[in-house]
């Protein structure tokens, strides 16, 4: 994944002592424990002020993949990549959709999964069961994707073989991130997530600092791009074609609605202490893409300009190579290369330590506490999500380790968006609209789930790259989902659609 | 419909293929999608700041 000499013992003692710092802090948030609760270990007994949900928002939805995977995709498409400011910006503008009411709804039932909605609203066990097997599977693969990208990063950083380092890596790291989370639950995810968020911003900043000494302006990337002799250099700097701006606003769409339905991201919702402190924490969220994705993309058109060279396979090491300039420029070079390093690895362990505990509310509760064993105390929930924890984690270092040179295999798993968004009439609709029934949400959301998936493994020839004239087809299951639900709530209510009225407690109480 | 807009304006379709206008340092069309993800930022901000939700009303309404 990088191009960068080996690390100095001092600067593995400073990468030792930050992650060593995030172990103290589980001990911390474990004897900060109020009581043996699940409310207690996994929303905090929400108690989340600004701060902390700011950062704990920011280092959850920026992970390693925005620093390596949005540098590496600005390398292969060019700045068109820009469009990820937008889809990343749409994230929080999706929230004002169904987090005003949810919030409500959720402080007042006491709700800790994102199924306790669902079961509130439809009391569907087919619903329930169907959307935390999907959240469950779409979060179970975007952690083992950030395990994996946890290798990758220690490789190259000391001398031991790259395939053990990539090991040693995995294991390390998913170790510390595991304890801390089973010892202080949310509390110690949340108060490690203000250290990673802190030092990923930190991060940004130094990278934009580092380009900026390294190769000046970016209107000089600007110009060697718009001056090459190589046509599709020149091309990368071009107005995007029909294709890819269709592209451009399906990910809007799809990134945007379906990153608020992560259940993590759910979570946080509920742990707010106040509306006012949450509202002002997306506040603040809405600018993140400014100071995150606008710098990754930077360093992608930096790479472009001055490191031609990189194919298609190896475009993702654009960073690494970036980086590896700037360790052998100078000892600042090399330090602020250190620091950042440590900001990568805060990015991963913060997205994957928000994940695993999420999985582990949703196994324990909706699963094991709904189905398994109803007459479980909170206490013992509160154990099995921990069992849980490390029971999945095993799994998945076991697969992340086992699919370290399996790629397409990866890729063909990755299709977490066009399932995450069939949700979105379940969650972000039902909370509006009143006549939406339970049967036919779970029809539109299984055809919905068909369809995608049909268009995305069928080998269709009007499906490129995964998608369909630029479209996920996961947009194109989800009008499917739509068309269906909408055909249940003609046939139920007599095409009568009827809203919520506000405020929305009397309406849920009245059911 | 300011979102609407926001992103018909943003997605840079009404742009010519030939356009090598430079803004601030970038392609033009860049410059002005970066720009717009300000304003939709500032909106968002606005609107969060600004407008309480139901539980911030219904505690104003019992604190009157």
């Amino acid at each position: 994944m990088n191009s960068l000499d080996a690390f100095s013992p001092a600067a593995w003692a400073f990468i030792a002592t930050y992650l060593l710092s995030l172990i103290l802090i589980g001990f911390v948030a474990f004897h900060a424990r109020k009581e043996n609760t699940l409310s207690d270990f996994y929303l905090a007994g929400n108690s989340f002020g600004l701060i902390v949900i700011f950062l704990t928002l920011y280092a959850t939805q920026y992970s390693g993949n925005t620093l390596f995977g949005y540098s590496g995709k600005t390398y292969r498409i060019g700045y068109a990549w820009v469009m990820s400011l937008h889809f990343m910006t749409a994230i929080v503008a999706c929230y004002l959709i169904h987090s005003p009411r949810l919030y409500v709804l959720a402080r007042k039932f006491r709700y800790i999964t994102p199924t306790d909605y669902l079961q509130h609203r439809f009391s569907s066990d087919a619903l329930n069961i169907l959307a935390t097997v999907i959240l469950v599977f779409v979060l179970a693969n975007y952690l083992l994707a950030q395990l994996m990208a946890m290798g990758r990063a220690m490789q190259g950083l000391s001398d031991v073989d790259p395939q053990l380092a990539y090991t040693q890596g995995v294991i390390l790291l998913t170790s510390i991130m595991v304890i801390y989370g089973t010892l202080g639950g949310i509390r110690a995810v949340a108060w490690t997530d203000v250290i990673q968020g802190l030092v990923l911003m930190v991060g940004f900043f130094v990278l934009m600092f580092v380009l900026y000494q390294q190769f000046g302006p970016i209107s000089l990337a600007t110009q060697k791009m718009q001056q090459a002799l190589d046509v599709s250099v020149v091309n990368k700097a071009v107005v995007p074609d029909a294709n890819r701006l269709r592209e451009w606003l399906s990910y809007i769409i799809i990134v945007g609605l379906g990153s608020t339905l992560y259940p993590q991201a759910m979570q946080r919702i509920y742990a707010a202490r106040s509306e006012k402190v949450l509202r002002h924490g997306l506040a603040l969220m809405a600018f993140a893409p400014l100071i995150t994705s606008l710098i990754a993309v930077c360093t992608g058109i930096y790479a472009i300009a001055y490191l031609p060279e990189l194919d298609g396979t190896s475009s993702d090491q654009a960073l690494g190579r970036i980086l590896g300039l700037v360790q052998h420029s100078s000892v600042l070079g090399y330090w602020l290369v250190v620091i950042l390093y440590a900001a990568i690895l805060a990015a991963m362990m913060s997205t994957a330590d928000s994940a695993l505990l999420s999985i582990s509310s949703m196994l324990s509760k909706d699963i094991y506490g709904r189905y398994v064993n109803p007459e479980a105390s909170e206490a013992r929930l509160t154990r099995v999500g921990k069992i849980f924890s490390w029971g999945l984690i095993l799994l998945l270092v076991w697969l992340a380790i086992y699919l370290s040179d399996k790629t397409s295999l990866l890729k063909l798993l990755d299709r977490k968006f066009d399932l995450l968004i069939q949700l979105v009439p379940a969650f972000m609709i039902s909370i509006h609209w009143k006549s939406m029934q339970a049967v036919p949400v779970v029809l539109g959301l299984v055809a919905g789930l068909v369809v995608s998936l049909i268009l995305a493994y069928g080998g269709f020839d009007f499906v490129q790259a995964g998608k369909i004239y630029g479209f996920h087809p996961g947009l194109v299951g989800l009008l499917i989902n739509l068309a269906v639900i909408y055909g249940g709530m003609s046939l139920f209510n007599h095409g009568k659609l009827v809203r919520y009225d506000s405020p929305i407690f009397d309406s849920f109480q009245s059911k | 419909m300011i979102y609407v807009c926001l992103l018909l304006l943003g997605i840079p379709w009404y742009w010519s293929k030939d356009s090598n206008l430079v803004l601030f340092g970038m392609p033009a069309w860049v410059s002005i999608a970066i720009a717009v993800s300000l304003l939709t930022s500032i909106f968002t901000a606005f609107i969060l700041i600004r407008y309480p939700w139901h539980s911030d009303k219904q505690a104003q309404d019992e604190d009157e």
